[in-house]
């Protein structure tokens, strides 16, 4: 099969989050040759495909996280990570607010970004303000996303935001996660507010002027 | 345990797939996999303890080793018997749980979810059944019970609610701790009072509040 060929059956696999074709083909040793951008390409082009049927609710969540499996699959399969992805090239440091156990969801919104061609690096839990402060001294990213589940840790997320307001100016900062809302997201003094992970992507686009 | 057919549908709605894909036997495998999964990494333990309310205030009830600072839920309780008990409970699942979803979140977020789901349905069966053990508790005296409450609920505080009950219950003999942020790990763990007295003219203090559109409120 040639490259375009290739290409399509990547973009098909990723947008039915068919797991087990992805392995299939990226065992294939044609799909080595192909330049990694090219593959990448495909990847965010079945990507959006996905995020559109689920902003048009056509598919459910987790027939969504199936694409974003298939995505992240053949990343780590053909050591795509941190790789150009075309014409965005930003990078999103995520993390969750200091306090807070529950990372499902910004690890979903971590992938969701990362499918959409953002360059996400992953805080994990147990960070402080400042362990994150240093990290975007270091890191230098674009955006910093934030989330949280319970209200104890608003107090956390707030004090975050206003040091990376102060000490990282030209960073925009947005915020989510079931403890809160836009008018929290507000006055704690995030840039923007995302409610899910499609959200998320599309707050970025807009914050990044993208 | 909740019956298969019962997870297997609340996974199925936790995760927003009510309605689509249930004919999808890669969805339908990936739900009972789930499921099968959290039942083999279920280390459920749970303690109650019960306490006779000594005061009614208007912003607060006490026993003699615990309050609960809610103006609303006070209003509720001002309104039962002089005899008022209070069943204080801690549930969790255990940390075998987080290790799973830890592990499912690395392999596939999808995948995770529905290992999310089936904890959190578990957890909530598992509150129920202690509700019926409160109720059971109460013997010949056919106490009525009022609905369970969990710290954040209405105007009761969470960090002070689940300080309070740490406090109160001894979370340590089924391996909980509170974090400085006051949440709990394993990650699946409930805490909580139920009411009991032979006088319970409202089962919840919802009735007192205006915010029609709360998420919380119950009828």
């Amino acid at each position: 099969m040639n490259d375009a060929g290739l290409l399509i059956k990547i973009k098909e696999a990723v947008y039915s989050g068919n797991l087990q074709e992805i392995r299939n083909i990226a065992t294939e040793q044609e799909v080595q040759l192909i330049p990694g951008p090219k593959i990448l390409e495909a990847l965010t082009s079945g990507m959006g495909m996905a995020g559109t049927d689920l902003y048009k609710n056509l598919k459910s969540v987790p027939e969504f996280l199936f694409s974003v499996d298939t995505f992240r699959e053949i990343v780590r399969i053909c050591n795509l990570k941190g790789k150009s992805c075309g014409d965005n090239n930003k990078t999103v440091l995520i993390g969750v607010a200091e306090g807070e156990v529950h990372d499902l969801g910004k690890n979903i919104v971590g992938a969701v970004l990362e499918a959409s061609g953002f360059n996400v690096i992953d805080m994990e839990c147990s960070k402080t303000r400042d362990m994150m402060l240093d990290e975007i001294g270091n890191l230098k990213p674009e955006l910093l996303a934030l989330s949280a589940m319970m209200s104890t840790c608003i107090p956390a997320v707030k004090d975050t935001v206003l040091w990376v307001n102060r000490m990282y100016p030209q960073v925009k900062v947005i915020v989510g996660g079931a403890a809160i809302d836009p008018d929290l997201a507000a006055a704690v003094g995030a840039h923007g507010y995302a409610e899910n992970a499609n959200g998320a992507v599309n707050e970025a686009n807009r914050l990044l002027g993208l | 345990m909740p019956d298969n057919e019962t997870l297997l549908e609340w996974i199925r709605i936790c995760s927003g797939i009510e309605g689509k894909g249930l004919t999808d036997a890669k969805i339908h495998a990936c739900i009972q996999d789930a499921a099968s999964a959290v039942i083999d990494a279920l280390e459920l333990k749970a303690i109650i303890r019960v306490e006779t309310i000594i005061s009614k205030r208007d912003d607060s009830i006490c026993g003699k080793s615990i309050s609960i600072k809610s103006a609303n839920i006070s209003r509720m309780v001002s309104l039962m018997s002089d005899k008022v008990t209070m069943y204080v409970f801690a549930l969790t699942l255990g940390v075998e749980f987080d290790r799973l979803l830890k592990t499912r979140m690395e392999k596939s977020l999808a995948e995770a979810l529905f290992i999310d789901a089936a904890g959190s349905f578990i957890t909530e069966y598992f509150a129920g059944q202690l509700e019926n053990f409160a109720e059971s508790g109460t013997g010949k005296q056919r106490l009525c019970l009022s609905d369970r409450f969990s710290p954040g609920y209405c105007d009761w505080d969470l960090r002070a609610g689940q300080f309070e009950i740490m406090n109160f219950l001894d979370l340590s003999e089924i391996g909980v701790k509170m974090l400085s942020s006051s949440m709990m790990e394993p990650l699946k763990t409930i805490t909580g009072i139920i009411f009991a007295s032979d006088i319970m003219p409202q089962k919840n203090p919802c009735s007192f509040c205006n915010r029609k559109k709360c998420g919380y409120r119950r009828y």
